[in-house]
């Protein structure tokens, strides 16, 4: 049978594996590399390199060497978080269909899914080669509170890259699904998954080959790039003082002291202070190179990031009383993701949780082996004993809803609700004689419509002409396995539908032009 | 999958889909109404292992993919307020109303009519009868016109549509 393979694709690193002989393998690149640099570098000549070949480039060629892709992607060039990302990445970004960021590198222009395409393809690549035959099946992980457009845009790269998307599988799931693998369990735990850009948590309880997920929750735009970027600043203040050059407005300089921070921070997770020196940062008068001497101690990296690290345990609270158990209840702890190496982030998750988190797990591979393990699930399908299976009953992040009058938000489907699940509610109109109605989707809980985030738009047209309230459409929101929504809207009376035509805010593949925000629906009665 | 199994679960399916409508969420799940958590979510995981989407991945008959959907919607539902203990307590003071399910919002809803196989034309039946309890034929009417787009035939919402235009003609189409 054809091999399957399980994808981390993270924001920094991304990590391959596949389920052979009923142990999983984690596949290496061409120099043996288990961790391949989430990096698309563009040389003169046309050539494209990925992974560890690409990853030094970013120094010599920051503009045009993609990394962090993943910060961007399925995501509104408008959403503000998105622009502070950009503003600290070397590469130039610019507005295209759908509101999605274009990256422009050497006069062309890449969509997101299609960098994402490549290190996909070189995973693929690398797959293909290390088991000596051609791999056409993967499930993809994403962190569990990626929303709508990040899925699908994440889907469609996979795809891009030649690949059937068997499954968009959240991390912190296959986390728990490598740690259940092989053993008889019955566990409620705890997954912490710090990784480049994203945090997530998740509660769950595993019995035997039933993986159910009891909540989840975190925040997109959390991880150890903040890190980095807490100590980029500090220095660049440094230097700025001290040599009187901004380092904002040279890119290559920039590049070089994020680079330098990412490998300051790794060493304070073993030592206790470290001293160095960053060269040809800037160029000074004449000429001359200029350099930067800094010390830096641990106490003070960790007061530089403990904010980010109270969010992430803020996050925690909540999705634990979300999960209706206390932390005594717990039977494990898992820490997931290259950023929960950091001493302070250890301490303090194992003091909020009570408990040491367990260190079997190697917290770079875990996700891929999950996901190598889910992969091959999928492929195996079916209920026969005989062969190996599991279940996992995954929930939403999030809540759905849509705008309806006043600007407020109607859920539809509730946050942590076990998926694939599809819900029907009832609407009607506000307004006299209204033909048209429009409706707009969000995810978040918020009950302003407009404090969510807003996913797509879908449009009812050709509705009869009615006094309000008479007009009654119909909603039905799907979610499938891999988390991503289908909406379809009908006409009760008419029976007109519309399906699957909501515009994605972020996405890719659909084109269309935004509407004004109506507020033209009301909850009918019924 | 064996074929076996297979026929077996999509007759569950069936069956569990034609009920659906007047089927209440213990009944849903299997359990009795005193069953324990652990019975709730045992009862919850062995149903999942049958019905689960992931199960059927290889499943082609669309009819069947749908209803597999709808049936496995309703135990998800039924779980998540069962295993909650404060919904379950308002879930039980609302069955003992006769109300059958609880969507977002807790809004709870009723019992199947008489006669009336469509949960929509229920619905709307329902609606009809409490505009024709306010005095208002009109919306009565649209409502009926909605539920007979599901139920053309049915006798119940047809003897309904006569008792709402009567009430029209009589001057009580409210609005009009």
């Amino acid at each position: 049978m054809e091999p399957v393979i399980g994808i981390d694709l993270g924001t920094t690193n991304s990590v391959v594996a596949t389920l052979r002989e009923n142990r999983v393998e984690v596949i290496p690149d061409d120099r043996g590399n288990r961790l391949h640099p989430s990096v698309v570098g563009f040389l003169p000549s046309g050539e494209i390199l990925i992974g560890h070949a690409a990853r030094a480039r970013r120094h010599v060629d920051p503009k045009n060497t993609i990394y962090s892709a993943k910060r961007l992607i399925g995501q509104s060039i408008k959403n503000p978080i998105v622009r502070l990302a950009m503003s600290t990445l070397p590469y130039q970004c610019e507005e295209g269909p759908n509101e999605q960021p274009l990256i422009v590198v050497r006069g062309k222009k890449y969509t997101v899914p299609e960098i994402a395409s490549y290190i996909l393809a070189h995973l693929k690549r690398c797959a293909e080669r290390h088991l000596g035959a051609p791999v056409s099946k993967a499930v993809i992980t994403v962190p569990a509170n990626f929303t709508d457009s990040q899925r699908q845009a994440t889907k469609y790269a996979g795809e891009l890259a030649g690949l059937k998307v068997l499954r968009i599988l959240n991390e912190p799931t296959a986390a728990a699904l490598a740690y259940g693998f092989g053993r008889a369990l019955d566990a409620k735990l705890a997954i912490y998954d710090l990784g480049g850009g994203t945090f997530d948590v998740t509660v769950l309880q595993i019995r035997d080959k039933i993986f159910e997920v009891l909540s989840t929750g975190g925040d997109t735009f959390l991880g150890g790039d903040d890190f980095d970027r807490t100590l980029v600043d500090r220095l660049a203040a440094e230097f700025m003082s001290r040599q009187h050059v901004d380092l904002r407005g040279n890119p290559e300089g920039w590049s070089r002291l994020t680079t330098a921070c990412e490998q300051i921070k790794c060493k304070l997770s073993q030592e206790e202070a470290v001293a160095g020196t960053i060269h040809d940062l800037a160029t000074g008068g004449g000429g001359k190179p200029l350099q930067l001497d800094f010390e830096v101690t641990r106490g003070e990296f960790e007061q530089l990031i403990a904010p980010y690290i109270d969010r992430s345990i803020q996050a925690c609270q909540e999705v634990l009383v979300a999960s209706g158990l206390g932390s005594a209840a717990l039977s494990d702890l898992i820490l997931v993701g290259g950023s929960t190496r950091t001493p302070l982030v250890r301490r303090r998750v194992a003091e909020y949780f009570g408990r040491a988190p367990q260190t079997r797990i190697n917290p770079d591979e875990t996700v891929a082996y999950g996901a190598a393990l889910q992969s091959a699930a999928l492929v195996a399908g079916g209920l026969d004993p005989a062969k190996f299976y599991s279940l996992l009953l995954d929930v939403c992040p999030r809540g759905l809803g849509i705008a309806v009058a006043g600007g407020y938000n109607e859920t539809i489907i509730e946050r942590n609700t076990p998926v694939p699940v599809e819900r029907t509610r009832n609407f009607t109109t506000s307004k006299d004689f209204q033909t048209e109605v429009q409706i707009q989707v969000s995810q978040g809980e918020a009950r302003q419509f407009t404090d969510n985030e807003r996913l797509g738009v879908l449009a009812l047209f050709g509705i009869p002409s009615r006094p309000r309230g008479e007009t009654v459409i119909e909603v039905t929101f799907v979610i499938d396995g891999d988390g991503i929504l289908n909406v379809r809207a009908r006409d009760k009376l008419t029976d007109q539908e519309t399906r699957a035509t909501m515009k994605v805010i972020g996405a890719p593949e659909r084109e269309g032009e935004g509407g004004p925000p109506p507020n033209d629906l009301l909850p009918s009665p019924m | 999958m064996s074929e076996r199994v297979r026929a077996a679960i999509q007759q569950f399916v069936d069956r569990a889909y034609a009920a659906l409508e007047q089927t209440d969420y213990y009944r849903v799940l299997g359990v009795s109404s005193a069953a324990s958590e652990l019975e709730i979510r045992n009862s919850y995981y062995k149903l999942a292992a049958r019905l689960h989407p992931d199960i059927h991945g290889d499943e082609v008959d669309p009819v069947f993919r749908g209803r597999l959907t709808t049936v496995y919607s309703r135990v998800v539902e039924a779980y998540k307020v069962l295993s909650d203990r404060r919904k379950r307590a308002d879930y039980d003071a609302a069955l003992a109303q006769g109300m059958l399910r609880m969507t977002a919002g807790l809004k709870i809803r009723p019992r199947a009519e008489e006669g009336i196989s469509d949960a929509n034309a229920r619905k709307f039946y329902q609606l009809a009868q409490k505009a024709m309890a306010d005095g208002d034929g009109r919306s009565a009417l649209m409502n009926l016109k909605i539920a007979m787009s599901s139920e053309p035939d049915n006798p119940v919402l047809r003897e309904a549509v006569t008792r709402a235009e009567g009430m029209v003609k009589s001057g009580g189409g409210r609005g009009s």
